[in-house]
């Protein structure tokens, strides 16, 4: 273990913490910190659960030696603030598990506490987000220790490569030669039909700006009557 | 006994009294006897009848629960809110006290300065309305007679106020989150002296000693009396006696009992909490009056009630949300 004997504990949060060891009691205001012996750590750590809800954490050089002592071997998981900021800014499937899966309310109450921070400095926060946590603290009200919310995974679709994209823009040119040459072989019978088929969109036309009766209507001949009509 | 008669009994007792009364078996005074004895031959002729012509069973909740509600004091949240009655169709608006933000800058004589200024907070009511829809069977009212009526009175009474209670101690709950000065994180399953003390100096600093108000489950209060320290003989006795001590610091402690439930089995305290309160943090206005509706259903053999318009509005902001304060255990 480490050389020294004191070890700095420090809440990173901006509201007071308090904890008791064997002999006193501390407060611990936000942003500050304390130094406290492996002892008052064991037995800390033995009776309440501060470090492993992330009320209180280390110094960086030397919370794995710490964490390892205390044998909180997930330590990696518990939440920084500056996490839970990014959580609850970028969600992701995996990030909405971890806020759902939280079961104690003092360490949600930190996810609710960064949430609010956050929209009261006017950020814009995702909905699905702020709809899991209030769902979840409705939970936690009605002493639903587990989660009952189920999250559907979306899988994203990937774009499509450089190369994907060259083959199907060739696929595409080969296509269009394609038509083209099969219109160039069948243009001697279709120009028969082709007085009866421009007939048909015209006469649709007609029907349309009757019923739109719109002054727009008078580029045809057969609408003249009717659009006075529509003028009045 | 006729319609009159009973309408004059309800006129000149206290008739939730007189339900609480019943249901605790307490003793009756001699006016009360006659009035239980006539009151219990009335409900069993309904019981028999099937008929209650003039509606008197709603009449009567509606009256008990009108004497109850909007008369009778209710300690914690008179201790809280400022409270009042409005009209069913009137409107509300709430103004806080407003921070003393002003500056005096220092100056030369004669000089200007710059104009600071004081912020006036309105904020608009919350409103909630609650009901309750129930059935009385004649079975019930030929069997138990009055008692039937009593009891359902009694417990509607007693679940209408528990819900108000909960929505207000929720929407404390939710306005004062993790970050803030007035959130104190209690490491331990208990409060210890050190976050009872945070939070008593807190309540100290914004209030006159004795307006500070700590509400919490009784297991917290009974945690907060027994700590270790200074407490003297007449504390001990007090503990011993009542199992909490009264004060903290000069802050007033009201336990809750967690034996007290909702209807849907929930508690009406949250856990892992214990509340300050300094001074009153908003106001708290009864809306309308309650009306209690009646439909006889002959062949179901009962009567359907529905007790209606049990509304109220609450009323504080982020500016009195500053009087709060939380402590939550782990």
């Amino acid at each position: 273990m480490a050389k020294r004997n004191l070890y700095i504990v420090r809440n990173e949060g901006t509201s007071p913490v308090c904890i008791t060891t064997k002999d006193t009691g501390y407060c611990i205001e936000g942003g500050q910190s304390i130094p406290l012996s492996m002892e008052e750590l064991i037995y800390l750590n033995g009776t309440t659960p501060v470090f492993r809800n992330g009320l209180l954490f280390f110094d960086r050089e030397e919370e794995e030696a710490i964490y390892d002592e205390l044998k909180i071997h997930n330590w990696k998981d518990i939440l920084h603030n500056s996490d839970i900021e990014n959580l609850i800014l970028h969600p992701t499937y995996d990030g909405l598990r971890k806020i759902i899966g939280i079961e104690s309310i003092s360490y949600f109450e930190r996810i609710r506490g960064v949430h609010v921070g956050l929209i009261n400095a006017g950020v814009d926060i995702n909905n699905k987000v702020s709809a899991v946590i209030a769902e979840r603290q409705k939970e936690f009200r009605n002493q639903k220790i587990k989660s009952a919310i189920v999250l559907s995974k979306t899988e994203p679709v990937e774009a499509p490569s450089a190369a994907e994209v060259a083959a199907m823009s060739e696929q595409i040119a080969r296509l269009q030669a394609m038509v083209e040459n099969l219109s160039k072989a069948s243009s001697a019978p279709q120009k028969k039909a082709e007085p009866s088929v421009a007939s048909v969109p015209a006469a649709k036309k007609e029907t349309d700006d009757a019923v739109a009766k719109k002054p727009a209507a008078k580029k045809t001949a057969t609408k003249k009557p009717s659009a006075p009509k529509a003028k009045n | 006994m006729t319609y009159t008669e009973i309408a004059e009994l309800a006129g000149s007792i206290n008739v939730y009294e007189l339900a609480c009364k019943t249901i605790d078996k307490a003793e009756f005074s001699e006016d009360e006897a006659t009035a239980v004895a006539s009151l219990d031959d009335w409900a069993r002729e309904i019981g028999r009848t099937g008929l209650d012509k003039n509606h008197e069973i709603a009449a009567f909740i509606t009256r008990a629960l009108n004497d109850e509600i909007y008369n009778a004091p209710d300690e914690l949240l008179d201790l809280m809110f400022e409270r009042g009655t409005i009209g069913e169709d009137d409107d509300g608006e709430g103004y806080s006290s407003p921070k003393n933000t002003l500056i005096a800058y220092e100056a030369a004589h004669g000089g200007n300065v710059d104009r600071s200024f004081i912020d006036v907070s309105v904020f608009t009511p919350k409103v909630r309305n609650r009901q309750i829809e129930t059935d009385l069977s004649f079975k019930e009212l030929r069997t138990s007679g009055w008692k039937s009526v009593a009891i359902l009175t009694e417990y509607a009474i007693a679940q209408l106020k528990n819900q108000m209670f909960v929505d207000v101690l929720n929407a404390i709950d939710q306005i004062i989150t993790n970050g803030a000065e007035n959130y104190i994180a209690e490491a331990t399953a208990v409060p210890t002296a050190t976050s009872m003390d945070k939070l008593a100096l807190y309540l100290l600093d914004r209030a006159q000693a004795g307006q500070g108000v700590i509400i919490a489950r009784s297991a917290y209060i009974q945690a907060a009396s027994k700590l270790a320290g200074f407490a003297s003989n007449n504390m001990k006795d007090a503990v011993n006696r009542q199992g909490f001590l009264g004060e903290y610091d000069g802050c007033l402690m009201k336990p809750v009992s967690a034996a007290i439930k909702l209807g849907n089995g929930s508690i009406v305290m949250p856990d892992d909490r214990l509340f300050g309160i300094a001074g009153k943090i908003g106001t708290l206005d009864m809306k309308g009056e309650v009306h209690v509706y009646e439909s006889e259903d002959i062949n179901n053999e009962k009567i359907h009630l529905k007790i209606a318009d049990f509304t109220y509005s609450y009323a504080f902001n982020s500016t009195t949300a500053e009087n709060m304060a939380k402590i939550v255990t782990a």
